[in-house]
This record gives C-alpha cells, structure tokens and sequence, in this order.
C-alpha cells in the first residue's frame, strides 16, 4: 500500500471545495472497492475524500413524481427502504443478489456507479427505471441522464471535482420488473451476465418496456432491438429464434475470466425468455 | 477405551474462536526488518544486468540480496535439488524469486522492489503439457526430454487382457489447477541469536524440511538451526516444500544483516507464486467381460510439473499407484509422466497427484457401467477390492478393507435405490441425478518414503500429575493436537484436560519426518504410545507399591487407579507423586517405524502402503438444462479410516475436504494468460461459500487396522478424493451430458451438450 492523505470533510460544501482544491484525490464512499484497490496499489492516489459521515448523502425520499435516493444508501438501506420496493422493486431484486451481508451493509448505489463496471449489478435496473444523477460540485449541480453517463469499463463523464450527489428516477409503481443475473456461485461473485426488464403489461400484451443487459459490453447494454420486437405483442406470440435474433443485435459480449463469448450470449437470450415467461405467469 | 472414539472438544478451540491464536503475523521481535521479493516478470529468460541502484537510495532501505549473497547453497533441498532459492543467470517461471529487499517496514521494501531494474534477454518457454511431450522447446529442465519423473506399472499382459474383453474403450480426462487457498498466507520470522545459531518461526507442515533448507541457505550444522511451528492456519500441502522456501528468504538477510526478519506473503503473490496441484492429461482404456469383471487397464497419465521438480516425482508415483482404482485386476499397464513447463512448479495438495487419477478412472467405471448395463453399484460391487484381494500393485490385503461397507451406506445414504433412474427419462428444466465414485488410498509416505518413515515423542510428566507431550508432526487446523492429547490421556490413564501438546521445536524432538499423507495419527499416535508405555510401566509399579495390589491387577483410567472394576482410594496424582519420591524416570522417548513396504521399480509391484484408507463418495445434483448451471445437493461420503480417536473432528475433516473437492470439481480455476496467473485473488479464484454448501453427511466405517494406535489409520486427505467423479457422475445422470474435464464449469456443460 502507499501512504496517502486522509481527508474528512464537514458537510458537503467542504467536500466540494476540497475537490476543488486538491489534486489527485479519491472519494471513499462505501470502499468495498476502492480500499482493496489501494492496498493492491492498483490505485495510489495523493489524497483520500472520506465521505462516509455525510449523512444529508444517505436518504431516500419522495420527490413528488420521483423518488430521489442519496448516493450513501447503502446495499442494504435500499432493500429495506418501502419507498424503494413500492415503486422501483427491481433495483431491490438486484441489490439482494450483490456480494454478501457485509458488502450489502458498507457498500453505496453511488460507490457502484461511479466504479462503472459493466457488471454492476446496480445498473440495469437503473437504466430500466431511466435514473437520473444529479452531481454536485463547487459551481453547482447539473443533472445527467444515466444512459449519458458511461464511456466504458471504470469511466463516466464525472469531473474530478464533482460527487454524485443522487440518483433520481420516476415512480414505477404498477410497472412489473424483473432482473436476473448468472454468477459462479451463490454469494461474492461478480456477474457474469445480467439482464433488467421493466414492463408494463396489459392482458398479455407488452404495452411498454425497457430492457438493459450487464456484463455483456464494455457499459451497459440498452436492449432496444429486443424492445423493438416485443413491444405491443403478445408475449405468447413471439418465438425463442426472434427473441435470440434481437438480443444478439443488442449484446456484444467478450471471453474474459468470468465466462466466454458464446455462453454470454446464448444465456443472455435464455434469461429474456424467462423474464418473459415470468411476464406471462403474472 | 476412555477417550477412543470420544469426541472431545478441540484443545485449540477457544483460541481460534476467540482470537488469541497467535499466527505469525502476529508475532514481533525486538528491531525486526522486512522482505518483499523482486520476481521475474516473463516466463523464461537470462538475466544481463540487475540493477539496484535506485532501490539501494531509498530510505529505510538496510539491503537487497541477490543468488551471490547467499551465505551457503542457493537450492531449496526438496527431491532433487533443482531449484534455486534465488535464481542466478536465468530464470525459468513468471514470478521466480531473483532478489531479497529488506527495510524498515513492508511498505518501503515494495517500494524498494519496484525501483529494481532487470535487464534480460527473453528465451524461449513451454507453457503447457503438450508442448512439453513435444519438446518445441527442448532441455527446459535438468532431466532429458523436458520429463522430470516417469513411472510404470506392468503386471500381467494387458493386450491379452483387452483381447479376452467384451467390451473395451479408451477416454481422454483433463484436470486443472487447484490452489490450496489456506486462511492465513506464507509467513516466516528468522532469528539469529548472538552464539551464531538461528531460530526460526512460522506457519509449516514440515519443520523438519525448513531445518534442512534454512542449514543449506545459511551453511549452519542442523544443530544451529532451531525451527519452531506457530499456529497455522490451513496448509492443505501447501505448506509443505514452500515454508522452506520462504523460511530462506527470511535467513539470508538475517543471518547477513544480524536482525530479526519476517517474510510474509501477500495473498496474489501467495497464489501466482507458490505449488498448486498439478493439471494432468490423462488417457484411460479399460477392458470387461460381459458380466462386469474388469480384465484390463492401461493408463497412460502426464502431470504439469512446473519449472522446477520439487514433490513432483512423489506426487506423480502416489498418483501411479492409485490410478488403477480400488479394484481387483490381473493386467494393468500404467504409464506416468511429469513433465517440465515454464510455469509455477507443482506439488503437493491434498491427496497428492491421485484426484487426478481417480476422476479419470471413475468416469470411466460410470461409463462402463452403462454400456454393460449395469448400475454403478453393481459394477463397483464385482470389482472392488475386499479382504483377501490384492491391490493393482500386487499387494495383498489380509485386514482393515472396509470398502464394501462403504460402498453400500453411501448408496444408501443418497436413496440410491430410488434416485438413480436414466437420463432419457428425465425432463423439464431443472434435473437430478445421482452419481458415485470409490476410492482407496496408501496411508503414510509408503515404499518411495525412505528414511522419512519414522517419527517421535516425548513425554514428561510433571509432580502435579500435568503432563508435557512433544510432537514432530504439526498442527495445521485438522486437530491433530486434540487427537495426540487423547491418545496420551488414554495410553498414560490421565485425563486430557492434564495434557498439553508443545509447539513444535526441532531441538527438542527428533527428526518425525512430513506432516503430510495422511500419516499423523499411525506415526505419531504410535510414538506417543511407545513413549507412554514406558513412563506406564512406573506409574504401575508405583500404584502397585501404594495399594499392594499385583500391577496386572491395576488399571489407570482418567485419574483414577482401578482393580477389578472397583476404584481405590489413591488417585492418578498420588501415584505420580509416589513416583517421585521413589525416583523413578516419569519422562521418556518415543519412537516408531512404519510397518515394512516393497517396491520393484521395472514392474512397479509391490506393498506399496502398509495400510490403505477407503472411502465411497455420492452426490445428488440439480442441473438448470439451458444454462449448465449445477447446484449440488446432498453430498455423502462414507469413509474407512479406521478406529475413529475423535469422531466429531473427523466428521469436519470429512465435511471440509467434500466441499474442498466440490470446488475442485465444479468451481475452482486458475487462468493464466502467457504463464502469468490473472485471477491471483479470492474475488476472482472462486472458491465454495457457506452458501454454495449441500448438506454434507459423513458417515464413518471403522475397519480397525491392527498396527495402528488403537486401530486407527488416517483421514487426512481422503475426503476430498473422491468427490469430482462422484459429481460429475450425477451430471451426466441428471441430463446425459459427460463430462471429462474438471472443473465442470456451466460453459463447459453447455458446449459439451452442444456436440
């Protein structure tokens, strides 16, 4: 490990300000990730922004049509939240199924969009629900559509001297969404491929969706030839070949450690077929 | 019996639980420095210049030492003595040790080690078994042909035998990496001490092997090189060569600089750079009748070795003996190579070169099975090895074969019975099915162990009635301290609560050979026993002098002086007492020497073991059709290991090794990219979670060995064995997909149904 500056700032205008100020600097929100990164020396920065203790970064409320979850919630703070599970029920089925109790408990939605992995498991579901991120820095805050927001594995549009602040999206309460993902085994494993469907459905016919896909591309994948397909449809209508045509238009995944080309992509299209059928059940 | 087959609990459970177990990173001596290691960075190469110039500048810095620096022999004395503990010259695996950094504190060492500049010139490298047979690049190692070992077994006429078959067929099996991933890393403190001598503490299995390396690298006599064993947490083989090696780098810079140092590893250098169990091709062909009795094998088995020998000869003839399998056959031709790669060398792991051999020939008998139309366990049942049978190496067994038992309770321990129903008729989704493999497996270091095959003891009892035990063969976790403070409680007719086991010290017990093979429990139980029997012959005499009763008429039991059932008024520490006061010697030297074993080499017959443990492993398994997926559901595993000394602790030998092996079979892979390990972390290299655990039911069969103490034989390393086969064995009985490469990962599964 290599030695840095610790930082702990007052509220959140100090943070802003000593981002400002200082170069070289990390921001420590949960550290599941981060820590580990700097006593690999994978990451050695001059300065370390703890921002743990800013409690006004970890709510999550009602904002008239939307719901607005501060970037400190954690895993588990948004598992536990009603707010969440009554209207955005999807990012909970994700959040249960990240790394074990203890990551659940220290680990922050904003830690995991920031880190930009294209298998956060975090962000399908928040593409589905169209999540906004409101960031905040000295000269202000500007709002980013999330889908606008990642350049590629571990990179986003964030300014050096800016936190997300929060991720906003609108209220999904009679949508149906399901997120399904595959990993190596049942607990602390990174995923291999994972898929988000947010529908809403009328008497068997897709009336809206949004499908996004993990771990299959270098950010996150919106499925919008798969959308294309099902939507106005009756789902019993549309065969396995289409749904494999269109998820293999939409995905482009590679052979790295977790998995291989061709496993992602065959299994990507047989986890939309379930979340279709699940669909079909409701 | 008073404390055979009792479960007891663990002496060293409180501490573990608790936190006060002191493990080597714990320790802290008086000015202590620190090593890091500078490592080669490409497979192969011959190094032009080092220069340390701009590591030597930085402060805190007290030394960087090179091959030239060492005081005595650079070679890690394993088997051969192949391997330097520094390479010189040139370097032959990714990550080989070429210079020593000591400072002040971990931190600036690493700092030191990333200011080191190597320049050299890249050779050409092997890195991977085939290129290896096919020598692209030739003399990568220090025996001809790139082949570090090669082993034979022929015993009968095996062409005969496959002429004489109904049936015959030939399969190819590949095994992968498996690395040890022990709790606490490699870690070692060297003392010197003012009279010239070195004391040196750390986590090991074999103290006795760091003795001799730390002697080498130093140039010390053995009788100026102290080693005490600390706490370790989890070796699994792991620890057995590799301490040596870290032991060294801890030595040279404390013997140069006078100062206490401590080497401990971190986890990715731990795992890229230290002995995993050896990948294996392997090429298997069996012969039956048409009722089942197996005629023929011929077996012809390549082990990656790595870039230097190490165990892999013992390894590779541990994985010959047993590759045949735990059944009765006239005509065997075995064939085992290990062969030279640039990559990490190989070596020991539990079970030692045979779960290789035995997913191979396990997979094959389930073939077998179908194709004769047989169950498995009835294919097993008509060859399996029982009393009065002989071994593949001609060994024949008169006592303690308790397979059969075995191979029933695990069948019924999964429903077999109700549970084992073909593939073709199962649908839908998600499938069950079950599958079994049997095993059997040479307990101690057998006929290659050579002079190893002894071990010590010794006892002291004290004039309060406390007795002191000093072992050779360590504690690593699986509780051999527990069952020694048994076996004493129960040969010196004390109590247990009275014992207490030493930390190993190499100056205070002879050299007792590995802590390895299963053999702790046989060697040192039986040492102990020797050593107690004559510290018993006095406690008798003095009992009889108390109570004037005959000494055949008393017997000591936890404490207590009996004759003829009935307890007497004097107890276990007035004897002691009157001992003492008579002068008698209450402390003695134990010893014992395996039973007696034979080898031929030209044939590769023999009693290769003096006894054989046995085990029968069944799994039950849910595979998701469309993704591979597997999730393994209940896991037997009935084993013969003898008179069990502590059947609880057995019981968690057995869980932990079937869910070892359950990673070994379905999870655990190690990928390297141009002979450099990429998944060097516990984030990356998956092993089970608590919640990837099945509900695992150990069954004990106990098929006393009459040599062992109080008839036990060991267990060590026979709960892992087995359990891949027996897995991917319910795999292919769940969905008809066969499986012939481990691990059986769901895209393997996937591409496999697809052909």
């Amino acid at each position: 490990m290599k030695k840095f500056k610790y930082i702990r700032p007052n509220n959140l205008k100090d943070a802003c300000s000593i981002l400002k100020r200082e170069n070289d600097i990390k921001i420590l929100a949960g550290g599941t990730d981060l820590l580990v990164q700097i006593k690999d020396r994978m990451k050695t920065p001059e300065n370390l922004l703890d921002i743990t203790y800013l409690s006004e970064l970890r709510v999550i409320r009602n904002n008239s049509n939307y719901l607005e979850i501060g970037a400190l919630s954690t895993h588990q703070d948004i598992i536990d939240s009603d707010l969440v599970s009554n209207n955005a029920g999807i990012l909970q089925q994700a959040c249960i199924q990240i790394g074990s109790p203890q990551i659940r408990n220290r680990g922050t939605i904003g830690g995991n969009i920031i880190n930009a992995s294209p298998a956060a498991d975090t962000l399908p579901p928040l593409f589905t629900l169209e999540s906004e991120l409101i960031l905040i820095s000295e000269s202000g805050e500007r709002t980013v559509k999330i889908k606008d927001f990642f350049q590629g594995p571990g990179r986003s549009i964030i300014e050096p001297n800016e936190i997300l602040k929060s991720i906003r999206f609108k209220k999904h309460s009679n949508w149906l969404g399901h997120f399904k993902k595959l990993a190596s085994r049942k607990a602390l494993a990174i995923s291999k491929l994972s898929v988000a469907g947010l529908f809403l459905v009328n008497n068997g016919t897709i009336d809206q969706a949004r499908i996004a896909f993990g771990a299959v591309g270098p950010t996150i994948l919106i499925g919008k030839d798969t959308v294309a397909l099902i939507l106005n449809k009756k789902i019993s209508s549309i065969s396995e070949k289409e749904i494999s045509d269109a998820v293999i238009k939409d995905i482009s995944p590679i052979s790295d450690l977790r998995s291989t080309q061709e496993y992602r992509k065959a299994i990507t299209t047989i986890l939309v077929q379930r979340i279709l059928q699940n669909l079909m059940k409701a | 019996m008073s404390f055979i087959g009792k479960s007891i609990q663990r002496i060293d459970a409180v501490s573990k639980v608790n936190g006060s177990a002191k493990f080597i990173d714990d320790y802290y001596f008086d000015s202590m420095l620190y090593a890091r290691i500078f490592r080669a960075p490409v497979p192969r190469g011959r190094i032009k210049n080092l220069d340390l110039s701009a590591a030597e500048k930085l402060a805190g810095i007290k030394g960087i030492f090179t091959a030239k620096d060492i005081p005595g022999a650079n070679i890690v004395p394993v088997v051969e003595k192949d391997q330097p503990l520094l390479a010189d010259e040139v370097f032959n695996f990714a990550g080989e040790a070429i210079a020593i950094v000591v400072a002040d504190d971990p931190d600036i060492a690493e700092e030191g080690v990333s200011l080191i500049k190597l320049d050299y010139e890249e050779l050409p490298s092997i890195l991977t078994i085939e290129d290896s047979i096919n020598k692209t690049v030739p003399d990568i190692c220090s025996k001809p042909d790139n082949i570090f070992s090669h082993y034979k077994i022929r015993k009968g006429d095996f062409e005969k035998g496959f002429k004489s078959s109904d049936i015959s067929f030939e399969e190819e099996y590949k095994t992968g990496y498996q690395e040890h991933a022990y709790l606490e890393t490699q870690g070692m403190i060297a003392v010197p001490n003012p009279e010239k001598t070195i004391t040196v503490y750390g986590s090991m299995q074999c103290p006795f092997y760091v003795q001799e390396g730390v002697s080498e690298i130093t140039g010390y006599p053995l009788s100026d090189v102290r080693i005490i064993h600390t706490t370790t947490g989890g070796a699994f083989g792991g620890k057995e060569d590799v301490p040596s090696i870290i032991a060294g780098f801890a030595s040279v810079p404390a013997v140069i600089l006078n100062k206490p140092v401590k080497m401990v590893f971190d986890r990715a250098e731990d795992i890229m750079t230290t002995s995993k169990r050896h990948p294996a091709w392997i090429k298997f062909k069996t012969g039956f009748s048409k009722a089942g009795k197996l005629l023929a094998i011929k077996v012809e088995f390549y082990f990656n070795a790595g870039a230097y020998s190490t165990l892999t000869p013992i390894v590779l003839w541990r994985g010959l003996v047993h590759a045949m399998g735990p059944y009765a056959c006239d005509n065997i031709h075995i064939d085992a190579y290990a062969v030279a790669t640039n990559t990490v060398p190989c070596g020991a792991f539990r079970g030692f070169g045979t779960p290789q051999v035995i997913f191979a020939c396990e997979t094959q008998m389930d073939i077998a099975a179908e194709k004769l139309n047989l169950s498995p366990i009835d294919l097993r049942q008509i060859n399996i090895l029982k009393v009065g049978d002989s071994t593949g190496t001609s060994h024949d067994l008169d006592e303690s074969v308790g397979l059969e038992k075995s191979l029933h309770l695990a069948a019924d321990g999964i429903d077999w019975k109700n549970k084992f129903i073909p593939p073709s008729e199962k649908t839908g989704r998600k499938r069950r099915g079950v599958g079994i493999s049997t095993l059997f497996y040479g307990v101690g270091l057998g006929a290659k162990g050579g002079m190893l095959r002894r071990a010590g003891a010794f006892i002291q009892v004290y004039r309060d009635g406390s007795v002191n035990v000093a072992v050779g063969t360590t504690e690593m976790g699986q509780g051999s301290n527990t069952v020694f403070a048994q076996l004493t409680a129960e040969a010196l007719g004390c109590s247990p609560d009275n014992v207490t086991i030493l930390p190993i010290d190499t100056s205070r017990v002879p050299d007792s050979g590995p802590t390895v093979a299963s053999r702790s429990t046989v060697m040192t139980g039986n040492a102990i026993r020797n050593a107690a029997d004559q510290i018993k012959h006095y406690l008798l005499l003095g009992a009889s002098e108390l109570s004037g009763k005959p000494e055949e008429a008393i017997e000591l039991i936890d404490g207590r002086v009996l004759t003829a059932g009935n307890e007497l008024k004097i107890s276990f520490i007035d004897v002691v007492e009157h001992c003492f006061n008579q002068r008698y010697h209450l402390t003695s030297q134990g010893w014992f020497k395996a039973p007696s074993t034979s080898w031929d080499d030209d044939t590769g017959l023999g009693n290769a073991y003096f006894i054989y443990s046995f085990v029968t492993n069944t799994a039950e398994v849910e595979v998701d059709i469309e993704t591979g997926e597997v999730e393994v559901l209940n896991l037997v595993s009935a084993e013969d290991f003898g008179q069990p000394i502590n059947p609880k602790m057995a019981e968690g030998q057995i869980e932990g090794g079937v869910i070892q092996g359950m990673g070994y079979g379905i999870m655990e892979n190690l990928y390297s990219e141009k002979g450099i390990f990429i998944n060097p972390g516990f984030s990356t290299y998956l092993i089970p979670t608590t919640m990837d655990v099945p509900l695992v039911k150990p069954i004990i069969v106990n098929e006393g060995y009459s040599k062992g103490p109080y008839k036990a034989k060991g267990l060590g390393e026979c709960p892992l064995m087995g359990v891949a086969p027996a897995i991917t064995n319910a795999i292919y009985n769940a969905t008809g997909i066969r499986v012939r490469e481990i691990p059986a990962l769901p895209e393997l599964i996937i591409k496999q149904k697809k052909e």
